[in-house]
């Protein structure tokens, strides 16, 4: 065995780690932010979602001021906030604490001030914002890794800025803390109320709003829950039904990805390694507050049986779509539609994405009609079948597999008429310019 | 004896304005279930955009607060009523002039956030809205193409998707905006432009493909 057959690996090898590293640290000190920075310009109200630099100084008020200056002042500009603080437990503390006054967050000199960061927080609610940055490892869908999620994702990049302003909207849970317990009130008590995550959670892929308050323990909520003491901790005993906070930060642990074990739904997943296995008792320990543990345990295996069932629905669908890509009879084609401006990849060597491993879920627009088929059905069916049986609301889950059934054999007819239209000889009825031109396909190639 | 009353009159001065700037009870303002059984109802776009927003989840948990505007707060912002009686003249009903808006802004956001913060937010929607109707113009001319090509049977399935792309969709665009719901921004919104556009651009397609050759245009 020649010495150099291991030398020259690992020479290359040591040289490619810290190239790499250098690499995605360029990339990231674009305009934009994260690992694509260097191929968008933010639009002018990004900036809000970095909170330390959003500030731009008012010129007519210069000099530092002491917390009291700024409440007197403020109480005439902006009353709704000062109303807020002083309800709040930076405004009226408890015995023996000092009021927490303006200055402490956002700095005393008036040309220089700064909208928090949660490490500002963290500096007097540490164990809060450790658990934060510790759920980092968790990795999705860690609330501390939004924003990176949001701006590294190719939809994000890709599309104009000013529309995927949407998205910072929600990721920004990592950059702020005011998304749970707004500001400036900062209350636990309306952080642990289930309507304090619906801003987010809701909608065709995470309909987790609608999926709790379906469920016996969301009705049991809405019907008696304004009446119960918010002020007690997410603990046993405490609260006659499970909010989401609840489940999903079990004691008021600032974390949501440490337990997750289904991925949102997003692709499948196996209940029984060894690690989810261990999270499902985890899961069961919180059931168990009020249910009987085997009792739980039986219920939360049923998601697992719903999953294999929606699994196996949309496995056969990508079985269609990556014959039909075989056979090079997807239409429009890679190739024939605009490309994603980010993926330079997806220039030179064009490729229909299908499924999760493939990137799908960041091509739903500018695709074929099969292929945005199979994204409903995958990402609105799909994941809301499973936040039904999550959740416990079974006419959700029924709802849902039944639009993928319909999902399917939509597919499978669209995928015959590709087919006879191939063997006809008709399978490009259309000038490029339809799927390739238009003012907004023509605008996001220029302006994303 | 003259010196204190002074001092006291003049303190009272001072914090008067403080009090005159407390946030003033809805009490004689109707409660949104009045606006919303008529405007959509529960279910509808116009009262969910609402509901699912940060301010609608506060109104919802911290109700007669004042701590989140309701429909009047936003609608009248200054207890303004329209000349008509039935629509408000400055109001928030629409945001596709924030210029024209920056009146209306300060006074119904401005209790609450710093007016960059107000028209930054109102620019952006402006602009999002604006992407969100380029991608209904883009339908617009696909559809001119079908009503050229198709047969009216088929061109129903066309003119149905456009009606609710432009009815549906991109209302639920403006209402996101309007009511800051990312929900309705971008799921119900510009992700599901996204959808009408591909199918309506499939279905002119797929039509194309089930004709003879001859029929078919440059």
């Amino acid at each position: 065995m020649r010495a150099r057959y291991i030398i020259i690996p690992l020479i290359a090898a040591l040289l490619a780690v810290p190239a790499g590293m250098a690499y995605v640290d360029w990339s990231k000190g674009g305009s934009g932010a994260g690992l694509y920075s260097r191929e968008w310009q933010p639009d002018s109200m990004h900036g809000y979602w970095d909170p330390a630099n959003f500030y731009r100084p008012v010129k007519t008020v210069t000099g530092t001021f002491k917390g009291e200056e700024c409440v007197a002042c403020h109480e005439q500009l902006t009353p709704g906030i000062v109303a807020d603080w002083r309800s709040s437990r930076h405004g009226r503390p408890a015995a023996g604490k000092e009021p927490v006054y303006c200055p402490a967050c956002h700095g005393n000199d008036h040309q220089a001030l700064r909208l928090p960061t949660p490490e500002v927080c963290g500096a007097c609610h540490s164990p809060q914002h450790q658990a934060f940055l510790d759920e980092r490892r968790y990795g999705f869908p860690s609330h501390a890794l939004a924003m990176e999620r949001a701006v590294d994702t190719k939809h994000f990049v890709d599309k104009p800025k000013a529309e995927v302003t949407a998205c910072l909207q929600c990721h920004s849970v990592a950059s702020k803390c005011d998304s749970c317990h707004t500001r400036h009130r900062f209350s636990a008590a309306e952080a642990r109320r289930a309507e304090s995550c619906i801003t987010c959670h809701s909608g065709p892929p995470h309909p987790d709003d609608e999926t709790y308050f379906a469920s016996a323990h969301g009705q049991k909520y809405l019907a008696e829950g304004a009446g119960w003491d918010w002020s007690k901790p997410l603990a046993k005993g405490n609260y006659p039904a499970p909010t989401c906070a609840y489940c999903h930060m079990a004691g008021g642990k600032h974390q949501v990805a440490d337990k997750s074990i289904w991925q949102f739904g997003t692709r499948q997943v196996n209940p029984l390694t060894s690690e989810n296995k261990v999270k499902r008792e985890r899961w069961v320990a919180v059931c168990a507050d009020c249910h009987d543990a085997a009792w739980s345990r039986e219920r939360l295996a049923e998601t697992d049986r719903e999953r294999v069932r929606a699994w196996n629905k949309l496995y056969a669908a990508e079985r269609i779509l990556k014959d039909l890509r075989a056979a090079k009879l997807l239409y429009p084609a890679a190739g024939e539609r605009p490309p994603y401006p980010a993926d330079w990849l997806d220039r030179v060597w064009p490729k229909e994405r299908i499924g999760f491993y493939e990137g799908q879920a960041s091509a739903f627009y500018n695709v074929s009609v099969i292929e945005r088929d199979y994204f409903e059905m995958w990402y609105f069916a799909g994941l809301s079948a499973y936040k039904g049986a999550a959740h416990g609301a079974p006419g959700f889950v029924a709802e849902n597999h039944a639009a993928m059934d319909r999902g399917l054999a939509a597919i499978a007819a669209e995928a015959e008429a590709l087919r006879t239209a191939a063997r006809a000889g008709k399978q490009r009825p259309d000038p490029r310019s339809l799927w390739l031109r238009g003012e907004y396909t023509d605008h996001n190639r220029e302006h994303n | 004896m003259r010196r204190p009353i002074i001092v006291f009159a003049a303190a009272l001065l001072l914090v008067a304005p403080a009090y005159a700037a407390k946030p003033k009870p809805q009490s004689h303002a109707p409660a949104d279930s009045g606006c919303i059984a008529c405007h959509g109802g529960e279910t509808g776009a116009t009262a969910r955009s609402y509901a699912l927003s940060k301010h609608g989840v506060i109104a919802r948990l911290d109700p007669g607060s004042g701590r989140a505007p309701d429909c009047m707060a936003c609608h009248t912002p200054a207890g303004e009523h329209g000349k008509t009686g039935t629509r408000p003249p400055r109001s928030l009903a629409s945001i596709t002039e924030p210029a024209k808006l920056r009146g209306s802004l300060s006074a119904a956001c401005g209790r609450c956030h710093a007016p960059r913060y107000a028209v930054e937010l109102a620019g952006n929607g402006s602009r999002m809205l604006e992407i969100g109707r380029m991608k209904v113009r883009e339908a617009a001319r696909v559809v001119a193409l079908a009503r050229r090509e198709m047969d009216p049977k088929a061109l129903a399935v066309v003119e149905g998707r456009f009606k609710t792309m432009q009815d549906v969709h991109l209302r639920n665009l403006w209402l996101g905006i309007a009511h800051q719901s990312p929900d309705y921004q971008w799921w119900h919104g510009q992700a599901a432009l996204d959808g009408d556009l591909i199918r309506i651009k499939g279905a002119l397609s797929h039509d194309r493909r089930a004709k003879p050759a001859a029929t078919l245009r440059p």
